[in-house]
């Protein structure tokens, strides 16, 4: 594969029949470098390979008559965030001019030198008039255009209601000024001033808004900044320098001190440390020895090694987490659709009550009624404000899944994140989850006559190859202890009971009390023994040969660190815990005993685990069941929140509705903490925008003039509207400022 | 006595025009590509017709440089992309399901809707 060669997706408009299929290929195929190029009449693409720049490619299209774009799967950074400064460069000048009138007008109104509508006064104002016009039109054009395209489209927007505030206000003055008689004299006023300030205010609101907006999304940028943009592979026995596009699946990469790990993989060769925290919050560095999984975006901190690419582009653990934050930001929770459902219908409404409340000022106003309809209707227009209401979920989510995601909390959408606040009661597997899930020989008991040294030796040799969890144990502890296995014949497993093999021609029978009693095995006083290490939660492996009682093996997996802690921080939140095992009762309980369980489920079988989840939500429980996501993965189902737990290479990234990168129960209680934290958030931002649209338009319309003889001024609306959504979008910012309770330590 | 003709006729008509009338919808016909312009606040074409079952690609073509337009979200399809400024991009749907799906911008303003059949 040459390192230059590159595929692009181009769109074709303007093709109209078939025949431009080959106008247009020929086109591409004229650019130099081009060795294949396909165009799709029916999806209007091209698809090129070749070694020619996508601009090259672009240009000869539009040179044959077409226009031509670059289709691309995701955004690319550097050009949005060029694109953002652009935008809100032209916003500030926008602002920027509307300020240019809307200063000097203000400042004659307020020294009281206002010309007067009549004689030479008038000439003035028809200046005015004409300037604020050339305002509108550059500083507020999006708003008319944007309103009229809307309205064609059966649709109304916050463009409508800016722009038929300050057309209205504007129409109104320049009418005024041409026929001052079209009003009784005291109505003759000009808001050519309000016209202006409030285009130059939503323009400032807006700029505001999107600075702020900018940093809704660091959590994003962050993620994609981890992904480093090229590989060293080794190709025919040298090293070279890629781009990670081109790093193909089984390539050979070579890592070295302080570099990141460019795509996920398995180490070969050498051994190193890797820090993972920007993916699994876990501070500590990992061991990497051969046959250890790396991940792509991670940082190697100390050796050099050699590891092969197993997941690349797409398929890589990071790009699978963009994925997933990605998805989840764009999700609402239930909490956010009344909202959108009040927001499809506000605008219209709006429109409606000021038509009402013009005509309410018509009926029943003061004079001069002109004045007082045109100021009413126009503050009404201006305070109504869809955005707060439209943004106010959207933009906390998007603060709060990529908040979680620092902590290694990837939340798959905005329900699971509201649902995580309502649990009544966290279900924890116990193997792996509370414990290591690894399993290590904790005490031997021998009967008379054997020793310890042989026991594990039978016990060892007979499990080989097996893949049960409590066998590795056994090979394992044989391998510490230097002890050589021998081989085995007539392997037999018994399920739920135990195997059975011959050793040197001696039957061993190695498995539960319900094997030995099936076998006739007398056991003595090893049942007591058993019972012992049971309560210490070590699960126990009898030992018969020739159906004679050789020993016992208490196998014990430990428990993970921070499992005691997380438990203590879930009762302290009020939440039951409930640990769900295979084990027996009596082991299962002895470690719930250690980590402070509620209550215990043992004995059951895994595809047992779903109906005990749905037992307890049948009792009322709001279940939140955590487990390692592949076993488990029915049990995630049925909870209201399955919540998968792993340790960043392993981890089941789609399993649960949340997913822990860090092994750590810890993990739990963070993403209870941020879901609650953002769920409030949104509380408050919606709160807040119907609080403010509830309240500003019926003040706008005039509700407290009866009372009190107050009505707003349109500039204010102007405003308080601009400020609005700007209010919301730096509320949802606050929760960048979360912390976990397990982060501190 | 005619102001208030004219304005219980023109809440009539913001009822009518934004409510009741509908926009002629595009039809999408096999294996065709849609292209929805984003531009000035409105999707065009906003309303937008199709067969259950049928793949029905949509591409977007960002024209408004504001953020309000850098998304595109079908809710009730949990699916969403980002839209780069003036670069095409392509979303494929396969809904089986008949009934109508909106697709919107991040706060709603934006407005879109699919009607399946």
């Amino acid at each position: 594969m040459s390192a230059t060669l590159s595929h692009h997706r181009l769109s074709i408009s303007g093709m109209s029949c078939a025949g431009c299929v080959a106008t247009v290929e020929d086109a591409l195929k004229s650019v130099p470098g081009v060795q294949q190029a396909t165009v799709n009449f029916a999806e209007h693409t091209a698809d090129v390979e070749g070694s020619a720049a996508s601009e090259q490619l672009i240009k000869a299209v539009t040179n044959a008559g077409y226009e031509a774009a670059e289709l691309r799967t995701e955004a690319d950074q550097q050009t949005k965030e060029a694109i953002e400064s652009s935008h809100y460069k032209q916003l500030l000048i926008k602002t920027l001019v509307a300020a240019i009138l809307a200063v000097p007008l203000v400042g004659i109104s307020v020294l009281g030198a206002m010309p007067s509508l009549e004689g030479p006064g008038r000439l003035f104002w028809a200046a005015v008039s004409g300037l604020s016009l050339l305002v509108l039109v550059f500083s507020g054009q999006q708003f008319f255009v944007g309103a009229w395209k809307a309205f064609r489209a059966h649709n109304a927007n916050m463009d409508t209601l800016i722009a038929l505030g300050t057309g209205t206000a504007w129409l109104y003055s320049t009418a005024i000024v041409i026929y001052p008689d079209l009003v009784p004299p005291l109505a003759r006023h000009v808001y050519f001033e309000a016209a202006v300030i409030i285009i130059g205010l939503i323009n400032f609101g807006s700029a505001l808004e999107m600075r702020a907006r900018g940093k809704t999304s660091e959590a994003i940028k962050r993620l994609i900044g981890l992904q480093p943009k090229s590989a060293r592979v080794i190709r025919n026995g040298k090293e070279q320098d890629i781009a990670i596009d081109e790093v193909g699946l089984d390539e050979t990469i070579r890592v070295r001190p302080g570099e990141k790990i460019p795509v996920d993989g398995i180490v070969i060769e050498g051994h190193s440390t890797v820090d993972e925290a920007m993916l699994t919050g876990e501070p500590i560095p990992v061991e990497k020895t051969p046959g250890s999984e790396v991940v792509g975006g991670t940082i190697n901190k100390s050796g050099s090694f050699l590891y092969q690419a197993k997941r690349v582009g797409k398929d890589t653990t990071l790009a699978n987490i963009i994925e997933m934050v990605r998805r989840a930001q764009n999700s609402k929770p239930a909490i956010g659709r009344l909202a959108d459902r009040i927001a499809a219908v506000f605008v219209p409404t709006v429109l409606i009550i000021a038509v009402i409340t013009s005509l309410t000022w018509y009926n029943f106003g003061p004079d001069p009624k002109a004045s007082f309809v045109l100021v009413s209707t126009v503050t009404v227009l201006i305070i109504a404000c869809p955005c707060a209401l439209g943004l106010a979920t959207p933009i906390s989510i998007m603060v709060g899944v990529g908040k979680a995601a620092e902590f290694g909390v990837l939340i798959r959408n905005g329900d699971a994140l509201q649902r995580v606040g309502q649990l009544t009661t966290i279900v924890l597997d116990k193997t792996g989850t509370i414990t290591q899930g690894q399993p290590a020989v904790g005490t031997i008991v021998p009967a008379k006559g054997w020793s310890e040294d042989q026991l594990l030796q039978l016990a060892a040799s007979v499990e080989v190859g097996s893949e049960h969890p409590l066998a590795e144990a056994l090979v394992n502890a044989a391998h510490e202890q230097k002890i050589t296995l021998k081989p085995h014949h007539e392997f037999e497993s018994i399920a739920g009971h135990g195997v059975t093999a011959k050793i040197d021609g001696q039957h061993i029978a190695l498995g539960n009390a319900k094997l030995m009693n099936d076998l006739n095995v007398l056991m003595f006083d090893l049942p007591e023994y058993a019972d012992d290490l049971a309560q210490q939660g070590q699960t126990t492996v009898y030992i018969a040969v020739n159906t004679k009682i050789a020993g016992i093996i208490g196998v014990a997996d430990p428990i993970k660190d921070g499992s005691i802690q997380a438990i203590e921080r879930m009762h302290r939140a009020g939440l039951k815990v409930v640990m769900i095992s295979g084990d027996s009762r009596s082991a299962a309980q002895a470690v719930a005993n250690k980590v402070g369980i509620d209550e215990v489920i043992a004995e059951v079988l895994p595809q047992d685990k779903a109906s005990k989840v749905s037992a307890l939500q049948r009792r009322g429980d709001v279940v939140g069941m955590v487990g390692d996501g592949i076993n488990d993965a029915p049990a995630l189902a049925q909870a209201d929140v399955g919540i998968a737990i792993g340790t960043g290479t392993d981890v089941a990234i789609e399993a649960g509705d949340i997913t822990l990168m860090r092994g750590s129960l810890l993990g739990v209680m963070d993403a209870i903490a941020i879901s609650k934290a953002t769920v409030r958030n949104i509380k408050q931002n919606l709160f807040g925008a119907f609080v403010y649209n509830s309240l500003g338009i019926p003040i706008a319309a005039g509700v407290l003039y009866p009372l009190f003889g107050v009505l707003l001024n349109p500039v204010v609306a102007g405003a308080a509207m601009a400020m609005s959504s700007v209010t919301v979008v730096s509320n949802a910012n606050r929760l960048r400022l979360f912390s976990s309770d397990s982060s501190r330590g | 006595m005619l102001i208030n003709l004219v304005g219980i006729l023109l809440i009539a008509f913001i009822i009518w025009w934004f409510w009741l009338a509908k926009p002629k919808a595009k039809l999408s016909q096999q294996n065709e590509v849609i292209d929805v312009i984003a531009d000035n606040g409105v999707y065009s074409p906003s309303l937008i017709q199709a067969h259950a079952g049928q793949p029905l690609t949509l591409r977007f073509i960002r024209k408004d440089s504001s953020p309000c337009a850098e998304k595109v979200i079908f809710a009730d399809l949990n699916k969403s992309a980002d839209l780069p400024l003036d670069h095409p991009q392509d979303i494929t749907l396969t809904i089986d399901q008949p009934g109508s799906y909106e697709f919107t911008c991040q706060m709603g303003m934006y407005r879109g809707k699919l009607l399946i059949q």
